[in-house]
Parts: C-alpha cells; sequence; structure tokens
C-alpha cells in the first residue's frame, strides 16, 4: 500500500489523502493566461512511467496541500514538501 | 475403506487424553487434540476425501498442508457452512461436522463418475468446441447442466453470522515463516534489539521440523529457539496467521484466525480477522513444497507426497501403510523413504537417476530400504485405493509391486508466491529444478528452503543472516547469534522428472482442476505457447490451490514438448490461501459499513416523529408523521405549511466554512463569480463557484458578519469538494492571500424558519431583537445572544417565501429549535422534511446539488449567466468562453408543466420535441419533479437543448423504464412569485 | 441559559459489558466541561499572533507538530502551518482574545460545540485502538503527549496519548454517535465500562 511521509504528520498510508492531480502544470496567474493556456493546464498534462510530481491532501490528517514525488512504476514516494513552502520558494 | 487401526500407539504431537469427537456426513468419529480434519479422517481409516472435480474419480489425500488439492470439505452447518476447506488445514475441534463434496449421491457412490467414461469428450476446453455452428445457441441450454456438474462445494445461502475484524500492525522486522529459517531468522533480528513480528499459518511453529518426530534431538533445537522467542520483549510469535500477500510499502495482509472452533461472537470474538501489517523490513522463510510425480492414475486414493506420508506418521501418528512404494528423482526421497522405513513400513524406492552418492545407498541399506535405480513409475493400480505400483525399470521392463501406500517425490518447489505479483519475477535455477525468488529490492529477504536452500545447517545460516541483515536495514546493530553445530547439513541434488513412458490411464498434472497430461498435449498442440495462455486454457492452477503442487510440473510438460528448458511461471496472486468474504469485509458490515452523520437535532427528530432517509452519509428527516404516513401525503402537507403558515427545517448539514482574513473579499471574488468584496457588514449574498473548466462547483450564500469575519455555506453534498477546492488556492495558487478557512459544519446546528408567518415566528421566539424588514432586509444578517446563547440569524430563502436561516452552537441547537417551536406555537408552525424542503424550491426554480448541479454543467446552462461579473476575474473565466460551452444549442434549464391531468412527471425522463421519434437521447431531461400546492399540478426542472428559447413549445417526457410517455410545456423554472413578492414582505 | 444536548447522552445510558473472558479491560469515558477553539494566523503572521495572543493571556503557541504544549489549565496543539487547537476548562480568556485580536495578526473560531472528547483507558487500550487506528502506537513511537490527527472508521479525528495507558480521542459532534457505535462494538471481547468524565481541567 501505498505510503506517504507527510512532513508535520508522518508516515501515513494513502487512504489518509486526497489526490489532487498533476503538480508539473503551473497554474497562469489569477486574471491572467490565454484560453490556451487555461486549456493547457486543465487538460494537457504527461502520464510518465517513473517520477511523477502531483498534489496529495492530507485530509485525515493535517489537511495540508503536500507536493509529492512519486514513481508511478514501483509506487514508491521519492520526495514530499509541503505545497505551500515550495510555492513560497518561487 | 479399510477399517484397519491406522493410529500409531505412541508418538505425535497429539494429546491422546483429550479426545475430539466429530461427524463426517453425520457419522460420529473420534480424533485426538492436535489432528487436522484429515488426520483424523486418515487415523478412522477413511481415505476416500472426495470426487474430482470434472471427472469425479474418487480421490484421498495427496498432501498434509497448505498445498492439499484433493480433500476439500463442508464444515459447519446452516449459515456457518463453509465448503472447500482442505482438510489438512481444519483444525479438528468438538463437534465439528464435515462432509465430503463432489458426489451425488455420495462420495462413495457417485453417478457422475460417468464423467470419466466420457473423458475424451471433456478434454481442455471442450465448451469453446463443442457448442459451435448450428448448435450456437445450444450453449444456453446446456449450460443449466454444464454449471450444476461444476464446482465443488456449495455455498450456504444465510447471512455469515460470524464476526470478523480488521486491525493495524506496525514492527522493524517481519519474518514469514516459522520453519527453521524463520526462528533463526526471528531470534537473530530481535537479539540485534528490533521489533519482531514472527509469523506462522500452522497451529505450531517448526515448520519442516515438525514432521520430524518430536522424540528425536533436532526437537531440542525447535523449543530452544521458540524459548530464546518467548524471552524476547519485543518479539511476537503468532501461529495461526498466514501471509495473504505483500503489497507496496512493505506492507503485508495477515489472515489470523481463533483457536476456538465456534468464537464467542455474542462477546464480539471474531472468527477471521485481517491484519494490516507495516514492516520496515521482511524475511521470507516461506518454506518450498513437494512435487508430485505425473504418472498414470497418479490422483488414486493412497498415492501421496512422500513429505506427507512422513508428516502423517511423525506428526499426527497415523501409519498410511506396511507396504510402502516411494518414486522419486532427488535426495530428500531417500530421507523420507529411511524414515518411514524406521517407522515399521516395508519400503521399495524407484529412483528415477542411474546413480546416487554412496551416502545415500549406505542410509538406505541401513533402514533397511529395497532400492532400484534407473527407474520411472509409471502407473497407479487400484481405483478405490491403491494396491499396486507399475514401473519401469532400465532395461525397458515394467515390474508391478504390491503396495497399500505410493509415494512421490518430484523435487521441490520453493513458495515464492507472496511478493511475485509485484513485479519481481522468479528465476529458475537448474541445479535445485525450482523457481527461487528474484533480485528482492531493499528491505526484503529471503532465507532457507524458500531461497533453495534445503539442508537444515543452510537455512538456519541463511536466516540469521537475514534477520541481521532486516535488523541492520531498519537501524538495529547486529548481536551475533552462537552457530548451532549439530545441525545437519545434508546436500540436496535433484533430476528433473522425466516423462515415463505412457499407460493407459491419465497422467495428472493437476488435480483439482483435474488436467491431464493430455489437456497440456491438446493445448500444446493448438499454440498455446504462453505459459499464461496454458493456464487459462487448461485450467491448470486455476483452482482454489492456485497450483501449488501443479504448476511447475505443467509448465516444465509444456516446456519438454516445446523442446525448451523449463523457467516460466504464471504471475502468483494473493491470497496465498483461500479465505472468507467475511474478513475482508471486517467489521465494516450492517450499521458499521460506513460511518453515519447526524444532525445535532437528531435526537429530537427521533423522538417527535420523523422518518428518515439518507443524502449521502447524512441522516435527515425525510418527512415528519405529524404530516401524514407515507411520504407520498406528508410532504404536501409540509408544503403547504410553509406556503401558507411557517415551518421550521433542519438544515445542519449545509456545508459551513468561517472565513477570516483581511483579504477574504479579494478571496471570493477570485473564488465566485458575482462580486464579494463590495458586501457591507450586516449582509449576506447568493454565490455560484466555477471549476478551472467551468463547469459549476457549487453554490451557496456568504455573509459578512464582522469586516473580517465571514460565514459560506455550501450544498451538503459538496461541503467536503469546496473546502478542499479553498485550501488548494490558499495553499498553493495564493499564498500571499490573508485569509484564513476553518470548517464549522460541527460547531453550528442550522434551522430554516419559512412561511409568510416566519418572520412573526421569530419575533415570538426572540423577543428583545428586532428582526424587522429595517433591522434585517432580505439577504441581511444578524448576530444576537439569546438568553445566553450565541446565534446568527440570515434572512434567505430557498424555498421563495419570506424565510431564515437560524445558527446556532450545536450543543444548545435542540434547545433553540425547542425554544422557536414552543414560542411559535400559536402560529401552528411545524417542523418539515428533506421532501418537502426539496421540493418547495422546485417551484420557485432553485437549482440544487445533485440534481441540476451535475457537474459537467455550466453557470449559462442554468440559466445563472447573469450572475457572472464583468468587472473581475474569477476562476473558470477564461474557459467559461469556449464556443462550446456558448453555444444555444445546449441543454439548459427550463421550468415544464405536466399536461396530462392523470399522470405524472419523473425525475430522469427524457425529453423528446413533438413529432420526434422516441427513441436515443433526446433533446434533454428531467432532473427534479414536485406536485406543486400552489399550482395544483406536477411540475419539474428539467435541461433541455435550447432552453427557454422554446418556452411555450408543448414536448414529450419519455420514461422508457415503464412505457410511459407523457405531454409537459415548456415554462419558465421560476413557477411562483417571479418578482419576489413573497421574499421582500 | 438554555439546556445544552450532548449527541451520546443516550448511548452512555446502556452501561458496560463484560468480554470474553468475563473482565472489562476497558473503559470509555465521555469528557465534559471545557471549551475548545481553533487560533490561527494568516500566511506570514504566524510569528505576529503568537506575540499577539500571548500579551492577551493565551498560552505559547508550540512549534512541534507531534506534542501538545500544557501551560496550567490549558492544552495546545498545532494541527498544521499557522493553525493551533486550543482546549481549557473556561473560555473566558478565548473571548477574550477573539474579541481583541488585532485582525491583521489572526483570528479565534469557536469549536466548543464542533467537537465530542473520549477518553480510553485501560492496560488493553493500544491493542483495542489498533482495531482501527492505523497508526503505530508503541510507546517508542507514540509516547504520553504525542498526538496524531488520523481517520477512524472513515472519520477524522485526533488522537493523543494522555497516560500509560490512556488516549484522548477527539471525534467532529455530526460523527460521535457512528464512532461510538464502532468504539463499543470493538471493544465487546475486551469487556469495558462507559462513564462521563465532567471534571473540567482534563
Amino acid at each position: 500500500m501505498l505510503i506517504i511521509p507527510c512532513p508535520d504528520c508522518g508516515a501515513r498510508d494513502y487512504t489518509e489523502f486526497r489526490y489532487g492531480g498533476d503538480a508539473n502544470r503551473s497554474r497562469p496567474a489569477h486574471g491572467g493566461g490565454s484560453r490556451e493556456d487555461w486549456h493547457d493546464h486543465v487538460f494537457v498534462f504527461d502520464n510518465p512511467k517513473g517520477p511523477h510530481r502531483e498534489y496529495w491532501q492530507h485530509v485525515l490528517g493535517c489537511r495540508e496541500w503536500l507536493l509529492v514525488e512519486r514513481d508511478t512504476a514501483s509506487n514508491t514516494v521519492i520526495a514530499v514538501h509541503r505545497a505551500r513552502d515550495r510555492e513560497m520558494a518561487r | 475403506m479399510s477399517r484397519r487401526p491406522h493410529r500409531a500407539p505412541a508418538g505425535g504431537r497429539i494429546d491422546r487424553s483429550r479426545i475430539v469427537t466429530f461427524t463426517l456426513e453425520g457419522r460420529p468419529l473420534a480424533g485426538v487434540a492436535g489432528d487436522t480434519l484429515a488426520s483424523a479422517l486418515l487415523a478412522n481409516g477413511i481415505s476416500l476425501v472426495g470426487r474430482s472435480f470434472k471427472y469425479h474419480r474418487p480421490r484421498g489425500f495427496l498432501g498434509a498442508g497448505v498445498e492439499e488439492p484433493n480433500g476439500l470439505f463442508t464444515v459447519g452447518r446452516g449459515a456457518r457452512a463453509t465448503p472447500n476447506l482442505p482438510g489438512t488445514l481444519v483444525e479438528l475441534h468438538e463437534g465439528l461436522a464435515a462432509s465430503r463434496q463432489n458426489g451425488t449421491p455420495s462420495v462413495g457412490f457417485d453417478l457422475m463418475a460417468v464423467n470419466d467414461l466420457l473423458s475424451p469428450l471433456l478434454g481442455a476446453g471442450f465448451y469453446y468446441k463443442t457448442f459451435m455452428g448450428p448448435l450456437r445457441g445450444s450453449w444456453m441450454f446446456y449450460e443449466r447442466f454444464i454449471r450444476r456438474a461444476a464446482g465443488l462445494g456449495v455455498a450456504p445461502s444465510g447471512p455469515d453470522p460470524d464476526r470478523y475484524e480488521t486491525r493495524h500492525a506496525f514492527a522493524d522486522v517481519l519474518v514469514v515463516g516459522a520453519g527453521p529459517a524463520g526462528l533463526a531468522a526471528a531470534r537473530a533480528a530481535g537479539e540485534a534489539g528490533a521489533r519482531v513480528v514472527l509469523v506462522e499459518q500452522d497451529t505450531l511453529a517448526g515448520g519442516g521440523l515438525l514432521a520430524l518426530s518430536p522424540e528425536q534431538p533436532l526437537e531440542r533445537w525447535r523449543e530452544d529457539a521458540l524459548r530464546a522467542l518467548a524471552d524476547l520483549p519485543e518479539v511476537q510469535v503468532l501461529t495461526r496467521t498466514t501471509a495473504l500477500g505483500l503489497y507496496d510499502g512493505n506492507t503485508v495482509a495477515l489472515l489470523g484466525r481463533s483457536a476456538h472452533g465456534e468464537p464467542d461472537a455474542a462477546h464480539g470474538e471474531a472468527r477471521e480477522w485481517i491484519t494490516t501489517l507495516r514492516a520496515r523490513a521482511i524475511v521470507f522463510a516461506t518454506g518450498a513444497i513437494e512435487r508430485p510425480l505425473v504418472f498414470a492414475d497418479n490422483d488414486r486414493p493412497g498415492v501421496m507426497l512422500a513429505s506427507a506420508a512422513q508428516a502423517y506418521r511423525n506428526r499426527w501418528a497415523v501409519s498410511l501403510g506396511e507396504r510402502v512404494v516411494l518414486g522419486t528423482n532427488n535426495d530428500s526421497g531417500w530421507m523420507t523413504a529411511a524414515e518411514l522405513a524406521r517407522g515399521g513400513a516395508e519400503l521399495t524406492l524407484i529412483e528415477q537417476r542411474a546413480a546416487v552418492t554412496p551416502a545415500l545407498r549406505a542410509m538406505a541399506e541401513e533402514a533397511g530400504v529395497r532400492v532400484h535405480t534407473g527407474g520411472l513409475i509409471t502407473r497407479a493400480i487400484g481405483s478405490r485405493a491403491v494396491r499396486a505400483a507399475q514401473f519401469s525399470t532400465g532395461s525397458g521392463r515394467d515390474v508391478t509391486l504390491p503396495c497399500d501406500l505410493l509415494c512421490m517425490s518430484g523435487g521441490w518447489s520453493c513458495s515464492v508466491h507472496l511478493g511475485s505479483h509485484t513485479g519481481i519475477k522468479p528465476v529458475y535455477r537448474a541445479d535445485i529444478d525450482s523457481m527461487v525468488p528474484g533480485s528482492l529490492p531493499e528491505g526484503q529477504f529471503a532465507a532457507g528452503a524458500a531461497n533453495g536452500t534445503f539442508s537444515l545447517a543452510g537455512a538456519v545460516r541463511e536466516g540469521v543472516a537475514a534477520g541481521q541483515a532486516a535488523a541492520r536495514h531498519t537501524g538495529f546493530g547486529g548481536a551475533r547469534v552462537q552457530a548451532d553445530a549439530e545441525l545437519p547439513d545434508t546436500p540436496y541434488t535433484v533430476q528433473p522428472a522425466v516423462l515415463p513412458p505412457p499407460r493407459r490411464g491419465k497422467a495428472f498434472a493437476d488435480f483439482q482442476s483435474d488436467v491431464s497430461t493430455h489437456d497440456v498435449q491438446i493445448a500444446h498442440e493448438e499454440g498455446f505457447v504462453a505459459v499464461e495462455h496454458l493456464k487459462r486454457y487448461t485450467a491448470l492452477g486455476m483452482a482454489t490451490d492456485q497450483g501449488k503442487t501443479s504448476n511447475l510440473n505443467g509448465m516444465a510438460l509444456m516446456a519438454a514438448m516445446r523442446g525448451q528448458s523449463p523457467g516460466g511461471t504464471t504471475t502468483f496472486r494473493p491470497p496465498w490461501v483461500p479465505m472468507s468474504i467475511g474478513a475482508l469485509a471486517g467489521r465494516s458490515t450492517g450499521q458499521h459499513f460506513r460511518p453515519a452523520r447526524r444532525s445535532p437535532l437528531h435526537d429530537w427528530h427521533v423522538a417527535n416523529g420523523a422518518v428518515f432517509t439518507e443524502a449521502g452519509p447524512w441522516l435527515r428527516p425525510w418527512y415528519y408523521r405529524w404530516a401524514g404516513d407515507s411520504p407520498e401525503s406528508a410532504y404536501l402537507a409540509e408544503m403547504h405549511l410553509v406556503r401558507e403558515t411557517v415551518g421550521i427545517s433542519d438544515i445542519s448539514s449545509l456545508g459551513k466554512i468561517e472565513l477570516h482574513g483581511p483579504d477574504v473579499g479579494e478571496f471570493l471574488d477570485r473564488v465566485y463569480v458575482n462580486v464579494f468584496s463590495s458586501l457591507a457588514v450586516g449582509k449576506a449574498r447568493y454565490g455560484v463557484m466555477l471549476n478551472d473548466d467551468a463547469t459549476v462547483l457549487d453554490d451557496g450564500t456568504c455573509a459578512r458578519l464582522a469586516d473580517t469575519r465571514w460565514f459560506l455555506t455550501t450544498t451538503t453534498a459538496q461541503a467536503g469538494e469546496v473546502m478542499s477546492h479553498l485550501e488548494f488556492l490558499l495553499q498553493t495558487a495564493w499564498t500571499d492571500l490573508r485569509v484564513q478557512a476553518v470548517s464549522v459544519t460541527d460547531q453550528y446546528a442550522g434551522m430554516s424558519v419559512a412561511g409568510p408567518h416566519s418572520r412573526k415566528a421569530l419575533e415570538l421566539a426572540l423577543p428583545g431583537h428586532d428582526v424587522s424588514d429595517a433591522a434585517l432586509p432580505h439577504m441581511g444578517c444578524l448576530e444576537i445572544t439569546h438568553e445566553g446563547v450565541a446565534l446568527k440569524v440570515l434572512r434567505l430563502s430557498f424555498s421563495g417565501e419570506l424565510a431564515f436561516e437560524v445558527y446556532a452552537p450545536a450543543d444548545r441547537g435542540i434547545a433553540v429549535w425547542e425554544h422557536i417551536l414552543r414560542a411559535a406555537a400559536p402560529l401552528g408552525i411545524r417542523p418539515y422534511g428533506l421532501e418537502a424542503l426539496a421540493s418547495l424550491r422546485i417551484e420557485k426554480g432553485h437549482v440544487a446539488g445533485s440534481m441540476e448541479l451535475d457537474h459537467r454543467n455550466t453557470l449559462d446552462d442554468l440559466g445563472l449567466g447573469r450572475m457572472a461579473s464583468t468587472r473581475k476575474a474569477f476562476i473558470g473565466q477564461e474557459l467559461r468562453q469556449r464556443p462550446g460551452l456558448q453555444a444555444p444549442q445546449r441543454w439548459s434549464l427550463v421550468g415544464l408543466e405536466c399536461l396530462d391531468p392523470d399522470k405524472t412527471l419523473r425525475g430522469g425522463a427524457i425529453l423528446f420535441a413533438a413529432g420526434d421519434e422516441i427513441a436515443g437521447h433526446g433533446r434533454g431531461h428531467i432532473t427534479s419533479v414536485t406536485w406543486s400546492v400552489v399550482l395544483g399540478k406536477t411540475i419539474a426542472l428539467g435541461l433541455y437543448r435550447g432552453g427557454l428559447a422554446h418556452a411555450g413549445e408543448e414536448i414529450i417526457c419519455a420514461y422508457p423504464l415503464k412505457g410511459e410517455q407523457v405531454r409537459a410545456r415548456i415554462v419558465s423554472p421560476v413557477f411562483i412569485d417571479p418578482e419576489g413578492e413573497r421574499l421582500h414582505a | 441559559m438554555p439546556e445544552a444536548h450532548p449527541v451520546l447522552a443516550r448511548h452512555l445510558q446502556a452501561g458496560g459489558r463484560d468480554g470474553v473472558d468475563g473482565t472489562r479491560a476497558l473503559t470509555l469515558h465521555e469528557l465534559r466541561g471545557w471549551h475548545l477553539c481553533q487560533i490561527s494566523a494568516f500566511a506570514g503572521t504566524d510569528d505576529a499572533l503568537r506575540l499577539h495572543s500571548r500579551a492577551l493571556g493565551a498560552p505559547e503557541l508550540p512549534r512541534d507538530s507531534r506534542r501538545v504544549a500544557a501551560e496550567g489549565d490549558a492544552r495546545v496543539c498545532r494541527l498544521g502551518a499557522g493553525r493551533y487547537l486550543w482546549t481549557a476548562p473556561a473560555d473566558a480568556v478565548m473571548q477574550r482574545v477573539a474579541r481583541e485580536l488585532d485582525p491583521a495578526a489572526g483570528s479565534l473560531t469557536p469549536l466548543s460545540a464542533a467537537r465530542v472528547r473520549f477518553m480510553v483507558e485501560g492496560p488493553a487500550a493500544a491493542q483495542f485502538l489498533q482495531r482501527g487506528i492505523a497508526l503505530d502506537l508503541h510507546p517508542a513511537v507514540f509516547a504520553v503527549g504525542h498526538f496524531a490527527q488520523t481517520g477512524l472508521h472513515h472519520v477524522p479525528v485526533l488522537l493523543e496519548r494522555r497516560g500509560e495507558a490512556r488516549y484522548e480521542l477527539q471525534v467532529p459532534t455530526t460523527w460521535a454517535v457512528s464512532v461510538w457505535e464502532w468504539l463499543t462494538d470493538a471493544a465487546l471481547p475486551f469487556g469495558y465500562d462507559i462513564g462521563v468524565d465532567t471534571a473540567p481541567g482534563l
């Protein structure tokens, strides 16, 4: 079973989380972005075999949104960050 | 059936002083404590234990443990009857009721044995070839008979009365299997300081050691190992616990079972439970399973695995034969032959290899075993019990030997099953003619027979090494365990089994699926070259034993036919053994299937005649008995109440979110399609949120209670979605906004007071507070404290009547609700339920979650396009402009009036224009329906192609499931009070 | 002041049950007589919130996301970035903070009615909880004073180890009856006593 190490709560079963989709696309700024930008953001994403950056929310835990790098072939977690930390670091 | 006593007077791991009585098809029998059903039956001389799956051939036990394919029983009575249990795994307990399977009328006299004579017609894949051509339709005719003849046991029809559980566990090191390798690994890891769980599917720990007599010296080693483990406080030994499968993250599913035949269900004792164990390192010490030999009629009762015969003799003191023939191709067959001979049997060993080591010859001679080398067993003679064995010698001559037990030792197959579905393919090792685990990922180790190491000394050495490595992997440095010098280090050599020259009679590769060499030949001739295809075409390995004794033999046969070397295998999948469905469900049955969510006012509803319905996880009052006895009549009375006087309804299930911060206005502007930043304190506004793709996410109201404090409500169904959506935006997209969102759904009870007299009702309930039109205008909000309770009062309407929403802290909810009812009693106030609530809003044309809001439609589809602000950006704004979402032919919201007075409209009815052919998807569908108490007719809301551009037109509402077609007219969805006079009263 | 109605009122009257071996290895108590709120910062105002709330008499806000901080009668734990859960027997200080906290520094949300609190006690407490809590409760991993936000029977709960064999469970009010039914069902084989603990200061 996929186990996700939440930075605040520790290693938890994936059933405590809710999947939030691909995290590789950058969201156009609010009020900005053309229709093509938004279309690509919402509908176009890769499905790689191997490391994949994705969002998960720890809904049965701290409710933080996490940025998780997961290997889709082995279903193991490579790295986890709080989404807000990564966003603020950008 | 021979009635000769089969139980030796002494020896074995049984307690002869504790007699256990049981029944077989009602016939009383006796065994002893420590017996399995199999050993007890054999001790009673019963060797015919079932009829085979397809050919109904008489069968006896092949094995003594989890590998058993033939001896399947139905155990238990009534709703507890469980079919297809291997008798070798059933612990005998007092009063056990067992029946054999698959014989009509009985296993002893089975009419279906005619199938054996018809076998040329019933070979592999016969049903694919027989019911073809002009007979194609006749499959459905024959299928009934075939289905009745197929299968083994019969499932009970009553609900399962037993209790089951699920549990969670954690360990540093999990060791699977408590044979010598596993015991050594657990001890090594435990002594290094790790938290160890050792699981063993058997009732006793010891693995292969249990097949040795308890009197011999190696028993000391077993007892010492167990004592050492008992002394380690962080080591847990769980017997009767089977590892079912390995999953991601080193998670293993364990099936535990009760030691009691009849668990105490009244006190909640579970029969079986599944433990999800998360280990940081795993040692697989799962042992190996002996292979049968393939020769004509090798399935007769009395033909058995050599290791099984030894186990019955040494563990259960059951002697199965005085004259034994043992066929083998490997050294372990010699060890077993010597054991049985020392136990008093007359033993003839038929060894496939032409030459063996002098040591083996000397051992055999010392034990009194007669040996023929270069021989192959070709046939078992006897039908209900073996009475002779035929073998061909090196000189090509067939010899017949009378015997009452024919043992087979075709080599050992390592048990690599647990993790093989995770992508690590096992690899073939020619020196032991078996598959061993492929390269295991970090944190997983294999030891002992599971790893292809069959000597006891070797198994223990590997166990120690694996245990220490596992402990190190989890951060515990190794403590050295003393190596045992006296353990035997016998070598193991094997020659791959050669298929003997064919003789009359079927040679079985898979016993439970009744797959013979002939079937494998058919598959080969028909071009099935992949092992997965062989499996599915012949059914080899597909029965409940999942190929434990047949897989490698089947693969070897196929490889030989194709002129290739062996080495492929099918993918084993969990569970390792058959298990109760109940164990998978655990406690999650009945009321515990999923949790229910209750309003803080729930107890009042229960005590006051509410009839409940489920709205997602919520239990909500559907209607109240004061209004009527059935939902159909009650909701109408409740609707009348609200339209004419005043009613009160429980709306606690709405999602409620408090938003704090200087930037909430800006945040809401971005999230809602309409403007909120300009909302004044003391005011509320209806809002709609879109997803990024411009479909409607939710609607609700948001009230500004203070400059930086807002109160947002969502629909019941979307509360969780909306909360996650807001959190996602604040944590990933707009991290600079100073906004905090807190869910307060549980903090407040919500009640809607609605009707022309609702203001009067509040005035009576809240004397001293100004709730006049001036103080509390339409869409206004107030915070007041009444008798020490802080209340929020919002003037909002879902029903279209003058209405107020009152929110009180959940623990005072019932008190406030009762207070309002008492105070406003002179007005005739009564409670109304969800059915009326959902119907009133239809008259007003309000869209509702999960009916009109279907996650596919847009703001414009719902007639709410004018809400979208042009002054500020909002989520979904860009993609809303996609031409496809703006097309005039989209299905958009309409109202419908039923034109046929003696008919009704139905939710989900498909809409067609007059003159359309009534077929296909139509032009739309009905989303909600109600009887309109105001208009005196059935009305509905729906989605229709082109929407209100077709207002006034007559259409057809078709409900094909009931063959109905009803006429309706398209009208505005706002059926009553379009000017909103009632709202603004 | 209108009466409070605890959602478990009816269920607590049912009484305890003996277990398989005729004994009662667990006690399940509802705790009453406390107040609860969430005190939260905004992006970048965590330090400001600490200072301002402290000045108004609130307890020190912890930085540790695994341990509960106790200060006198009050207990505080960090739920996540900028969010803290504060429990106390009286709510006078909470009300003061709610009134006077600088709205640019943070906010306070009363949640006293939003939770039901249970205490699970007895030699079998950890073993019992592992029937539904998918966390490692070994004392080396989950020591006294540790807490965790997790799920029980699909319901979000907060679990705190209050003593060697004492665990507190906080459950959202609308789920409380379902969770109680699950707890008492899982406790059947162990045997249990039930009760209500109204002593404040717990």
